[in-house]
């Protein structure tokens, strides 16, 4: 990721609305559509159920990490891959450039890897001149844009039809006004070539299951099924928290995940993958890598409140109900990871001061913890780093003063009373350019205009 | 101290006061449709749904007839080492099945392990050949009724208790498996369905009754 | 019955006549209004912007206020939802009391139908076609969903359906003020989306000063009315 940068939040996404005001209609209808599927497919199953038993199964994995991701480990040697650690995100680049080099690697295929993303994967490999080739349609066309992915399901969600089509007729010469089917056509003939020419195919993993040493991947495209089985080497980069325990969860968690990603019973490719070709297997990589990865996990893991965000599925649901991302899509949090789960992930895995001010971009209304499909409470974890925010000084001085002069008005009724008579008397509307929240409230919206009486004085005149 | 043992350290330092939660058990209830009993009916429902074909034949002589049949049509084909002897059943010549580039031919044959009826999917294996399930842009697979399982957990669960010949080392799954539940699609480009990318776009699969 | 209302700080000085609405609503219902004077707020600014400390003071000030009320009801889903979901972790030295208001407090809606079992207060709304706006405290954390629907249906009132009315207002407190651009492109959302009404209201002033700020920039014809006033309207003659 080039520039890791929350805290341009606020601007970013005043300049996103400004500038780009179609985004805000694609996202918005995009999410739409992914929340009617999600709930429809949630109604045919009994959901509470189902989320009540991903929590634990994962809240069980999480508090016996260790253990599990040494078995993992233990079954993927036995299953002839190679298992590499790795702490920082400077590591797995290292580790990885040491398989590149050792491997003889000048052309790499992608499977869609929000790690890979969060580790800065292409930037180092294209330092290296491998060539890097996204293979998920969507990952593709951000690639060719020179963009970043806003969502991370659907990492185009931002782009309209229009925007596709006009992206597609200058690379490839298809019609200006070609349908999705010519556009998909034309990718999947250029990306062919790719998939058969490159040397290594790199992966995310949705889980680790560590009973029989698998990296199990969701997809619809078939991209991923290619990019793990056509190159000599396949690298799996896997964060040490999508260790679930036995391959009987697995096939809980990938309808548990599918249903909240996209609204299918299952994703349209499933891939169990244990370790490099057999003997007795016609084709396979030679060499099967999985890198583990921590970058902050560990961090998130040792706190007491926030290591349940160590849940998350990756599904999405939060970011597509979200009343403030679909506003902007993903690009103005500025990190990997958007909307309701970066808010709760980043100061864990950033630090806090990095992650400002993303766990004050909600008005905690509360919709992505109804969607959870793992029970995450994310509304609380928002309030938990707002609090922390404040005991380590991270939150604006002025707005500390303000509220701690509140306080003391309330705690004495005469006084808020008097405060709340003067308030009644400044005209909000010219005033309010002075009073710093209110200069915020009347950017946007018309004054609100005092009741010409207060409440308190009516009822000590008399209510009838 | 090497990158292993410290992550390791620092995930046990995390979990020391950490109040472990238990396993919750499997999860039966995982059957998201009152089951009509018939993993067959749901199997083909579902794959029908995602956009997939079914066809179903009383024996493999009639549905290797059948496929032969239908790639027929198509210029090239190539068929993998399993289904190899499926498709060979009785009829003779064999110079069409020769092993053949499956990133040349139109369409593919290949055999599955098995199915599940809950989430209309086809088990694929390795020693068919991993190319043939994925590059042509047709896919044919036969799968036997017999191993239509009724639930995911109850295939992958068949899969990886049966002992897979030569392997005398204890590895219970194969190197990959996956799980084909429809074409290949997409939407990706303005949020519109297509099919075909990047994997068949059509499947087709052959249901054989009895062996 | 006794009940003490709170205006809370808002309605006392925004949405003072739909406090009074509200105290005419309960005393038609039979019930004595006491208003305690000295309250002030709940402390849900404080809390939410991460500053416990300060929502702790507010909460014992509350406390002290309303601990002896019967019930405690008000017209505002947000500060009910406060008292109710949060004080008993504030005032972990003060559980059993803390807890004991809290089992006692209720969004105004809420307490006419469950408490009161109030179904029909009149037909003054007959003809009158409204859209009512969820307010996300109300909805989610005190489950008020039918009680408002169903009393504005049985004065008269058409409530229509609307896509967007569980979505959030963007009011959020401070978030309205200290984001305000994204603020306002969540009302854009709900205004953009409402069919043909007469009215929109809620349970809560925050939403309603949001979506009406918001309206009246942009000059549209959209007339908000708080739920208690149009409650009171519904009686009729």
């Amino acid at each position: 990721m080039s520039s890791v940068n929350p805290q341009r939040y606020p601007k970013a996404s005043a300049q996103a609305l400004k500038d780009k005001p179609e985004v805000r209609n694609t996202v918005t209808n995009s999410t739409d559509l992914a929340n009617k599927k999600r709930m429809a497919a949630y109604q045919q199953v009994e959901s509470d159920t189902w989320k009540d038993w991903g929590r634990d199964v994962k809240s069980h994995a999480l508090t016996h990490l260790d253990q599990y991701l040494e078995q993992a480990e233990t079954q993927l040697l036995a299953n002839g891959a190679k298992v590499h650690w790795a702490e920082t995100a400077q590591d797995a680049q290292k580790l990885l450039e040491n398989i590149v080099l050792d491997h003889d690697i000048s052309s790499v295929v992608k499977a869609k890897s929000m790690l890979s993303e969060e580790l800065g994967i292409n930037e180092h490999l294209e330092k290296l001149e491998v060539l890097v080739r996204e293979t998920d349609l969507g990952e593709y066309i951000i690639q060719i844009l020179g963009d970043r992915p806003s969502h991370i399901v659907g990492p185009a969600m931002h782009l309209s039809l229009e925007d596709c089509q006009r992206l597609f007729h200058e690379k490839f010469g298809t019609p200006i006004d070609g349908s999705p089917e010519i556009l998909a056509a034309a990718a999947r003939e250029a990306l062919r070539e790719e998939f058969l020419a490159a040397d290594m195919g790199i992966s995310g993993g949705n889980f680790l299951v560590a009973e029989t040493g698998t990296v199990a991947l969701i997809e619809n495209e078939g991209n991923i099924r290619l990019s793990t089985s056509l190159p000599r080497v396949h690298v799996a980069l896997v964060g040490i928290e999508k260790i679930v325990p036995r391959l009987e969860d697995v096939s809980g968690f990938v309808q548990l995940t599918s249903r909240a990603a996209t609204g299918q019973p299952i994703g349209n490719f499933f891939s169990l993958i244990q370790g490099p070709k057999r003997d007795d297997d016609i084709d396979g990589p030679e060499e099967v890598h999985v890198i583990l990865v921590d970058n902050g996990r560990t961090r998130l893991l040792a706190d007491d409140k926030a290591w349940e965000s160590l849940r998350c599925v990756r599904c999405g649901a939060c970011m597509n109900i979200c009343p403030v991302y679909r506003q902007t899509g993903g690009h103005p949090y500025g990190w990997t990871y958007p909307g309701p789960i970066g808010a709760i992930i980043a100061p864990g895995m950033l630090g806090l001061e990095e992650a400002m001010p993303l766990p004050y971009a909600s008005t905690l209304c509360g919709a992505c913890v109804d969607e959870c499909p793992v029970r995450i409470p994310i509304t609380e974890l928002l309030l938990y780093w707002r609090e922390k925010a404040v005991e380590e000084g991270l939150t604006s001085a002025i707005e500390s003063a303000g509220l701690k002069a509140y306080t003391k008005a309330a705690e004495q009724p005469g006084i808020f009373r008097a405060a709340g008579t003067m308030l009644r008397h400044i005209p909000l509307g010219a005033g309010g350019r002075a009073l710093p929240i209110l200069s915020g409230w009347v950017k946007e919206r018309s004054a609100p205009k005092s009741s010409p009486k207060s409440f308190m004085q009516q009822w000590k005149d008399g209510i009838k | 101290m090497t990158a292993r043992s410290s992550i390791l350290d620092r995930i046990r330092i995390a979990l020391a006061n950490r109040e472990a939660v238990s396993h919750p058990g499997s999860f039966e209830g995982w059957r998201p449709f009152i089951h009509s009993g018939n993993p067959t009916e749901q199997f083909t429902e579902m794959f029908e749904k995602a956009g997939g074909e079914v066809v179903s034949f009383k024996t493999q002589a009639e549905a290797s007839l059948w496929v032969r049949g239908f790639v027929a049509e198509f210029d090239k084909v190539s068929v993998g080492k399993l289904a190899q002897g499926r498709l060979n059943e009785t009829v003779e010549p064999r110079e069409w099945i020769e092993a053949t580039d499956p990133s040349e031919v139109e369409v593919g044959v290949s055999l599955a392990y098995g199915a599940v009826a809950e989430t209309g999917s086809l088990i694929m294996t390795p020693q068919d050949g991993r190319r043939a399930q994925l590059l042509p842009p047709v896919h044919v697979v036969f799968v036997d009724q017999a191993k239509i399982y009724e639930t995911l957990c109850e295939g992958l669960l068949a899969l990886k208790n049966e002992i897979y010949p030569g392997d005398g080392e204890g590895r219970s799954l194969p190197s990959a498996v996956g799980l084909h539940s429809g074409p290949s699609k997409s939407a990706d480009i303005g949020q519109v369905l297509v099919k075909g990318v990047h994997g068949p776009g059509r499947v087709v699969t052959v249901i054989v009754e009895s062996k | 019955m006794k009940v003490s209302l709170f205006a809370t700080c808002l309605g006392d000085q925004f949405y003072a006549d739909a406090c009074v609405d509200a105290v005419r609503l309960l005393r038609y219902a039979g019930v004595d209004v006491d208003v305690p004077r000295s309250q002030t707020c709940c402390g849900q600014p404080a809390y939410n912007t991460g500053r416990r400390p300060e929502a702790i003071r507010m909460a014992h000030q509350t406390l002290d206020t309303f601990g002896s009320a019967d019930y405690l009801v008000l017209p505002s889903g947000s500060c009910a939802g406060m008292i109710r979901c949060f004080y008993p972790d504030l005032m972990k030295n003060n559980l059993e009391h803390a807890q004991a208001l809290a089992d006692r407090t209720y969004e105004l809606s809420d307490f006419l139908v469950e408490v009161l079992g109030i179904q029909d207060l009149g037909s003054g709304l007959t003809g009158k076609r409204i859209a009512y706006h969820h307010s996300c405290h109300a909805l989610r954390e005190l489950g008020v969903c039918n009680q408002p629907i169903s009393l504005l249906k049985n004065c008269g009132a058409e409530v229509v359906t609307w896509g967007a009315d569980e979505e959030c207002c963007g009011f959020g407190g401070l978030f309205s003020a200290k984001l305000p651009e994204v603020s306002a492109a969540m009302a854009d959302r709900k205004l953009d989306t409402l069919p043909d009404v007469d009215f929109v209201t809620s349970t809560d002033g925050g939403c309603l000063l949001q979506l009406s700020g918001r309206g009246n920039r942009r000059r549209l014809p959209t007339q908000f009315r708080h739920l208690a006033s149009l409650l009171w309207e519904g009686i009729g003659s």
